[in-house]
């Protein structure tokens, strides 16, 4: 094409594009699809999407062009610093060998059951010290009860009655 | 999909160790391309970079169970993923600084634009969108047409005639509607 042509060609496109009219945006083009269409992946109803939304926003457009010339250098290494943060993010799983899981295994059950016999000791233990101590008091408080009431029966037996002796005997100022 | 991605989706150590040490550029180099050079900005694109891989591993690796090997190369998809991290980095700063600085009074919504001949409105079909962007390219950017195919992952060749189509589709409108 000639320098008069291109000449022409330059004002009619900016002719066409001062007065075109801009297109609503659409939704977010989402990254795989941008990857599919960056890589030469995309189906060509994808590609046709994207041209359109690149040819309306700016911004796609750019991301396009910065990707590409990416693309034209090799990729330069990132700092230490990056790559030592990033690693932090995952730290290593505990890797415990078979053996010593199937030994504390082993022990693991070994222990439930001496875990079991040191309940069931310690509740029988319990249960005849509470009942002990329940007898012992329930036996002191009868024994007490019934000492009480021997006690009250041996003081009638020896206190007289005053006042019904004295009514059946007479009192001394009476007889004088 | 690769050994170490499949490891490092298991939470394997060794595999995102290896994952870091393979990407981390790529990472880098978007995040940096973005962000601008300086020393200053050195500091500052290390702290999105991390903030990539922060998000690539964040509720058990949720993003990056996202990519899909079928349609694309990791280092393309890395490459939009740290470039969209990056560009939500700068409209935080620039929000930061709005409402740190005295922001200004509300002023009225700006006048919706008008074109210069209001009469002479574009059927939106006149051009398909690759003639649009070719000619965008060639134009606006002064890209010659090997650069275009590059951009649009088509050879030079058929720039040419697409930009050959889209010129001729003008000049028949335009000599309807009467010169430009």
């Amino acid at each position: 094409m000639s320098e008069r042509e291109d000449k022409l060609g330059c004002r009619l496109w900016r002719e066409y594009a001062a007065r075109r009219t801009s297109v609503p945006g659409g939704p977010e083009i989402a990254p795989n699809l941008l990857a599919a269409y960056l890589d030469g992946k995309a189906d060509p109803e994808a590609v046709e999407r994207i041209e359109a939304r690149m040819a309306e926003d700016p911004d796609l457009l750019e991301a396009v062009l910065e990707f590409r010339r990416l693309q034209d250098f090799p990729t330069p290494p990132a700092p230490p610093a990056v790559a030592i943060r990033a690693k932090s993010l995952v730290v290593p799983a505990v890797q415990v060998p078979h053996a010593v899981v199937a030994a504390a295994g082993r022990w693991w059950q070994k222990l439930q059951w001496a875990a079991a016999a040191a309940v069931i000791i310690v509740a029988g233990l319990g249960g005849y010290s509470f009942g002990g101590d329940t007898f012992l008091a329930r036996q002191t408080a009868e024994q007490r009860a019934a000492a009480q009431v021997t006690g009250e029966i041996e003081d009638l037996i020896s206190e007289p009655d005053l006042s019904v002796t004295g009514q059946a005997n007479g009192s001394p100022e009476g007889q004088s | 999909m690769d050994d170490v991605l499949e490891n490092c989706l298991r939470g394997r150590k060794w595999a995102w160790d290896a994952f870091v040490d393979r990407y981390a550029g790529v990472i880098f180099a978007a995040v940096g391309r973005v962000l601008g050079r300086g020393r200053d900005r050195t500091e500052e694109a290390e702290d999105v970079a991390q903030d990539v891989f922060v998000r690539l591993v964040r509720n058990d690796f949720a993003l990056l169970r996202r990519y899909d090997p079928d349609r694309s190369s990791i280092t393309t998809w890395l490459t939009i993923v740290s470039r969209s991290v990056a560009i939500d980095h700068l409209r935080r700063r620039r929000l930061q600084a709005v409402s740190l600085d005295d922001a200004p009074p509300t002023t009225a919504p700006p006048e919706p634009q008008t074109p210069s001949t209001p009469t002479a409105e574009h059927p939106m079909e006149l051009l398909t969108a690759r003639q649009k962007l070719v000619l965008q390219l060639i134009y606006d950017r002064d890209m010659d047409p090997e650069a275009v195919g590059r951009v649009l992952g088509i050879s030079a060749q058929t720039v040419r005639s697409t930009k050959h189509k889209a010129l001729q589709r003008l000049r028949e409108y335009y000599e309807k509607e009467g010169p430009p």
